[in-house]
């Protein structure tokens, strides 16, 4: 069996027990946490596997090695907070919400610089080859959903947080920080699902396509996350916490595709 | 699915169409004659060393410069 359809089927199964326990409520809230915390260590390693997998499989030592070691780098240390997060709510039983920020939050924050740099080394270096952009009407159809994106989530987020007199310093840095770096990863996140759209069925587009589509799961995750546990509602067992999984399930995807991509382009064959 | 006159263009077409689809094999083989003050119908064989280079930088970022480099020969070696 293939090592793509392989994972394909491991997500599925992940994601559906996920669903069941997160709906179900089987086994109790012990159980229901035990599962929201071993989830996201269980898929941020996969994904953490499957990167390496990918950027090994680059020989020479390019750009486009270099930003997938990046989107690994970020995956890890995302990896490395998930960790963190069990340890302590479920080993040590601490009340997340009590010590937010965790270590962990120091974790995923610094991820995002590699993740940023990585996927801006992917556009910037598709910019320079000269192949199509696409139509300039999308990117100004783009720019526009960005911007009311951008002005809803500050309206109904960002702002609310700034303004609140109960939460301040560090809590409200970490409590911004996430909806803002998705807001920018979102962009090249979205810009590489539209230019990997242009491919239409090319076999070269689909570990950026799954890697675009697990950003994107990614961003909606942290928004809806970061607006829960501003309000104090988000605990664990949320649904959300499924775009999370997903988000990293199908970025190791991306990375496993992209080394199948390189491995079956043999000269001989072409 | 397109079909080039120019038997040059039909080759490095069909080199491409599986890597990266019609649309977008279509596309960048434009945008590569055009670069070079070419058309399809017009491409020779002293052009293939350059259209292969232009392909060749736009591959790596999805596929690394040693497969990008294997494709680019391909494309010179079109007889």
């Amino acid at each position: 069996m293939k090592k793509t359809t392989l994972l394909w089927i491991t997500t599925g199964i992940l994601i559906f027990i996920n669903i069941i326990f997160y709906l179900t409520g089987l086994g109790g809230e012990k159980v229901l946490l035990f599962v929201s915390d071993t989830l996201p260590i269980i898929s941020s390693f996969i994904a953490s596997i499957c990167l390496v997998v990918a950027f090994n499989g680059f020989k020479e030592y390019d750009y486009t090695k270099i930003a997938w070691m990046m989107i690994f780098t970020g995956i890890f240390l995302s990896f490395i907070a998930e960790l963190l997060y069990g340890i302590q709510e479920v080993g040590l039983g601490m009340s997340m919400n009590d010590i937010f920020p965790s270590i962990a939050d120091y974790f995923w924050c610094i991820g995002y610089i590699p993740l940023f740099i990585g996927l801006a080394m992917m556009f910037i270096g598709y910019k320079r080859s000269g192949f199509p952009m696409g139509k300039a009407r999308v990117y100004v159809l783009l720019s526009f959903t960005y911007l009311a994106l951008f002005a809803i989530i500050a309206y109904f987020l960002l702002i609310p947080i700034i303004n609140d007199p109960e939460t301040s310093g560090l809590p409200t840095f970490f409590y911004l920080f996430y909806p803002i770096s998705d807001i920018f990863l979102v962009v090249p996140a979205a810009i590489l699902m539209y230019i990997t759209s242009l491919f239409g069925k090319g076999a070269i587009s689909k570990p950026w396509k799954l890697l675009a589509l697990g950003f994107l799961c990614f961003a909606f995750a942290d928004l809806i996350y970061s607006y829960l546990s501003w309000q104090d509602k988000y605990g664990s067992g949320n649904l959300i916490d499924v775009a999370w999984h997903l988000g990293y399930l199908l970025i190791g995807l991306a990375g496993l595709y992209q080394r199948e991509l390189v491995e079956n382009i043999n000269y001989n064959e072409l | 699915m397109i079909t080039y006159k120019n038997p040059y263009t039909q080759k490095i077409y069909a080199i491409l169409i599986p890597l990266i689809g019609d649309f977008m094999a279509r596309g960048v083989i434009k945008n590569q004659v055009t670069k070079l003050g070419l058309t399809e119908d017009n491409i020779a064989k002293k052009d293939l060393s350059a259209l292969a280079e232009g392909i060749k930088k736009g591959l790596i970022a999805f596929i690394g410069s040693e497969k990008a480099n294997q494709v680019a020969s391909k494309i010179v070696a079109i007889l």
